[in-house]
């Protein structure tokens, strides 16, 4: 049924790892500045970490995006 | 007429656009056309042509050793300054630090380097290529390893791959996924790279591919193109950072292990 429109579900799918990623890095980005805010002297710890967590979440949206790719 | 217009947009990538986001077989010049030779693709080249510029620059520095640096040793000093205080020492410390440094400032200096002379009109993006950033991610998996064997002895692998402080029968299962996890960080550092400064380029070459369907009144597009160019300047620098710092917790996290 879904077969003829099969090369736009691949974009489809990758469009919806975006709005994932995004979501997350973006709490996760908003909850550092937050911090920061709050004690500045513990900036760089709080940079260090913000960019590790983003890190493992653009990792899990590459896989995701990989299997897109594979499939469309 | 419709139907025109689309076999031209398409002409027009087959001829102009692929040749730079694809592989290349020859080397489209404005006047010459060169057909390269089997095995030297272009990107390829454009990495001895990095490793030469930075060959060149190492060389004209190497016997600066005032106190207070003048000219391209100030940029370069800057450059070490950067690494070693912002990347390197903070993770690793002062002792450790000082032997992994030339390497972190290898990967940071050759990156940077790549991802900026790909602006350069004529010349292609060596880290814009799977097969280059592979190689930086398999560089820095060997190096991984080779430093945990190093510092740590043999026994480092152990502590590098099975985490201590699980319930018995959770640690086997921690260590089979802290090795998958080891092989999925070199492959994101891979995949981040190359797909930020491929998409990059792509979305200059598909503003740009606008002009073949609306001519002149594609003049807008032209400006959003520029405006991309410069956030992919800002990109070139960001990119080669994450790569580096990310390579450093990640060595980081296996050398020393948290408790």
């Amino acid at each position: 049924m879904m077969l003829p429109m099969a090369e736009s579900m691949a974009a489809i799918g990758a469009g919806m790892i975006m709005i994932g990623a995004a979501l997350g890095i973006g709490l996760l980005f908003a909850v550092g500045l937050q911090s920061s805010a709050r004690q500045p002297e513990l900036q760089p710890k709080l940079q260090t970490a913000m960019i590790i967590g983003a890190a493992f979440i653009e990792g899990a949206a590459l896989f995701a995006l990989v299997i897109c790719l594979m499939k469309g | 007429m419709a139907i025109e217009k689309q076999d031209a947009v398409q002409g027009f990538i087959n001829h102009h656009v692929m040749h730079h986001a694809g592989s290349v077989d020859a080397w489209n010049l404005p006047f010459l056309r060169v057909d390269a030779l089997e095995w030297f693709h272009y990107d390829a080249v454009m990495v001895f042509v990095v490793a030469a510029l930075l060959l060149a620059v190492a060389a004209a520095v190497r016997r600066s050793t005032a106190e207070i640096p003048k000219g391209l040793a100030a940029v370069a000093e800057a450059y070490v300054v950067f690494i070693r205080d912002q990347i390197v020492y903070p993770n690793f410390g002062a002792a450790c630090g000082r032997g992994l440094l030339s390497f972190f400032c290898t990967l940071f200096i050759f990156i940077l380097t790549a991802n900026l002379l790909g602006l350069v009109p004529l010349f292609s993006t060596a880290t814009g290529n799977v097969s280059v950033t592979a190689g930086l991610a398999t560089v820095f998996m060997l190096v991984c390893l080779g430093a945990v064997v190093k510092l740590r002895g043999l026994r480092g692998l152990k502590g590098a791959f099975i985490p201590h402080g699980l319930p018995g029968w959770l640690t086997p299962v921690m260590a089979v996924m802290e090795v998958i996890s080891f092989f999925s960080r070199v492959f994101a550092l891979t995949m981040r790279l190359f797909c930020n400064l491929l998409a990059g380029h792509i979305v200059i070459y598909s503003l740009l591919g606008l002009v073949v369907v609306y001519g002149l009144a594609a003049l807008p597009a032209v400006l959003v193109a520029v405006a991309m160019y410069f956030f992919e300047l800002f990109v070139a620098f960001l990119q080669a950072y994450v790569f580096t710092l990310l390579s450093a917790i990640f060595m980081n996290m296996m050398v020393n292990p948290e408790h």
